[in-house]
C-alpha cells in the first residue's frame, strides 16, 4: 500500500473528508474518487468516502458467525470504520 | 555377415486416436500404464471315432480387441468414448457465479421479494468455493446456505449437514446486501419486502478463480461413439530403434474413473479392433525404423 493510500484510507476510515488530489497527465488537478487497495489474496478493496451521504439500502455482513446490520438511513459517519473497510459500498447504496 | 539384432517393443510413449475420416488426431494420451492388443480366436476340432487327437482343425471366429490402461482424462475422451462433447469455458480471474435458479418452490430467486442477485466480492474472491451453493429459506427473511463441492480459503463446512456459511442469514428486504465473506459472496434482496417461503431451495454454481474449465454431462440416449484409428508409438530404444504401430479401425467405449485415497485414477478403455474395409480388410500397420548403425 503506498504512503499516499495509506493517509487516505486511514482518513476514510475515520471520517475525515478526504481531499486526495492527483495531478492528470495533461497537468489538470483532479480528486481522486476512491482508493483501491490490493490484498495479499490477490482480491481488491476499493475504499471511497461518501462523507455527508446516508444509506438508501440495508447493507450487511456475515463474518465468523456473525452478521452485522447497517439499516438504510445510515449515514456514513455513523458506519463502524471497521465496517467501511470490510462492505463494499457502491455510489447506488447512497441517497 | 553379422547376426540380425533382437527384435521387441519396449514401453509405451503415445496413443494417439484419430480421425478416420479427416486423418487428424483428437489427441495424444501420454500417460499410458499399458496397452494391450488381444487376437483371440478358437480352434474348431475336427474329432470323432476312436484317435489319439482331432483329426484336422479350422480356425473359428477371430475376435480382436485392445485395452488401454491409462492415467489421464484429456477433453477428447469423453467425446470420442461416451459420445459427449464437453463444454470448455476460458479462464475466469474473476471467478464465476451462475443464474441463481429456485429447485424447490418459487421464492427464494425472485426480484421483489426473494434474492435478486449474487455476485462475487472480488476483496473476498480467494473464499469462492467450487461446485454448487444450495441456498434454503428457514423463515420468511432467513437462509442458510449448503455446499455440495469444495470449500475454499475461509470456507469450511459447519457441520455434517454440509452447511457451509458460518450462521443463519438474514436477508434484508428493499435491495439491501449481506456480504458472505467466508464465501467471497455478495447477495442482493429484491426491490419488495423479502418473503421466503420455508423450506423453499435455489442453486447456483460457483468456481474459483481459474485459468479455464470444463464441464461434461456423459450419458444420455443420443450418445454415439465413433469410430476412430489408433497410432501407438514406443519409445525410441537406446539403440535407436524406432517403433509404431497405426490400428486402423476401433470402436471403444466408456471413460470410467475411481478415487482412491492417494492414488490417482485409473482406468481402462476398452475398444474392439474391426476390419478396415478401407485397408483390404486388414488390422493394423507395424512399422519398424532400424538404427543409422
Amino acid at each position: 500500500m503506498a504512503e499516499k493510500d495509506a493517509e487516505m484510507l486511514e482518513k476514510v476510515l475515520n471520517n475525515r473528508a478526504v481531499k486526495a488530489i492527483d495531478v492528470a497527465d495533461n497537468g489538470d488537478k483532479i480528486r481522486r474518487p476512491s482508493v483501491t487497495f490490493q490484498r495479499p489474496d490477490g482480491g481488491s478493496v476499493e475504499v471511497k468516502d461518501f462523507s455527508g451521504k446516508k444509506l438508501r439500502v440495508s447493507k450487511s455482513i456475515v463474518r465468523g458467525g456473525i452478521q452485522q446490520h447497517i439499516p438504510a438511513g445510515t449515514g456514513w459517519a455513523d458506519i463502524a470504520a471497521d465496517l467501511k473497510y470490510a462492505i463494499h459500498f457502491e455510489d447506488s447504496d447512497f441517497e | 555377415m553379422a547376426i540380425e539384432k533382437v527384435k521387441d517393443f519396449y514401453g509405451a510413449k503415445f496413443l494417439i486416436p484419430y480421425s478416420r475420416t479427416t486423418g487428424l488426431p483428437f489427441g495424444v494420451f501420454r500417460v499410458l500404464q499399458e496397452i494391450n492388443f488381444e487376437r483371440k480366436v478358437d480352434f474348431k476340432d475336427l474329432t470323432g471315432g476312436d484317435a489319439q487327437g482331432a483329426w484336422d482343425t479350422e480356425l473359428g471366429q477371430p475376435e480382436n480387441s485392445l485395452s488401454v490402461k491409462l492415467k489421464e482424462y484429456p477433453n477428447f475422451v469423453f467425446s470420442l468414448f461416451e459420445g459427449n462433447t464437453p463444454t470448455e469455458n476460458a479462464a475466469e480471474a474473476a471467478g464465476y457465479i451462475g443464474t441463481p435458479t429456485n429447485k424447490v418452490g418459487t421464492s427464494v430467486i425472485k426480484a421483489t421479494t426473494g434474492i435478486a442477485s449474487i455476485a462475487v466480492k472480488s476483496a473476498k474472491i480467494a473464499n469462492l468455493p467450487a461446485g454448487r451453493l444450495l441456498l434454503k429459506a428457514t423463515a420468511a427473511n432467513k437462509i442458510r446456505i449448503y455446499l455440495l463441492g469444495l470449500p475454499k480459503g475461509d470456507a469450511a463446512f459447519q457441520n455434517i449437514g454440509g452447511e457451509i456459511a458460518s450462521a443463519e442469514i438474514t436477508i434484508p428486504s428493499s435491495s439491501g446486501t449481506v456480504d458472505v465473506d467466508d464465501l467471497g459472496l455478495t447477495i442482493t434482496a429484491g426491490s419488495g419486502t423479502v418473503a421466503f417461503t420455508a423450506d423453499d431451495t435455489a442453486y447456483v454454481d460457483v468456481r474459483p478463480v481459474n485459468s479455464g474449465s470444463m464441464s461434461v454431462d456423459v450419458g444420455g440416449v443420443t450418445a454415439t461413439m465413433s469410430e476412430f484409428g489408433a497410432m501407438v508409438v514406443f519409445p525410441q530404444k537406446s539403440d535407436g530403434a524406432i517403433f509404431y504401430i497405426d490400428i486402423f479401425r476401433v470402436k471403444a467405449f466408456g471413460v470410467p474413473w475411481s478415487a482412491k485415497m492417494r492414488e490417482w485414477s485409473e482406468w481402462t478403455l476398452n475398444g474392439k479392433v474391426l476390419v478396415d474395409t478401407a485397408n483390404s480388410d486388414k488390422l493394423y500397420r507395424l512399422c519398424q525404423t532400424y538404427p543409422n548403425a
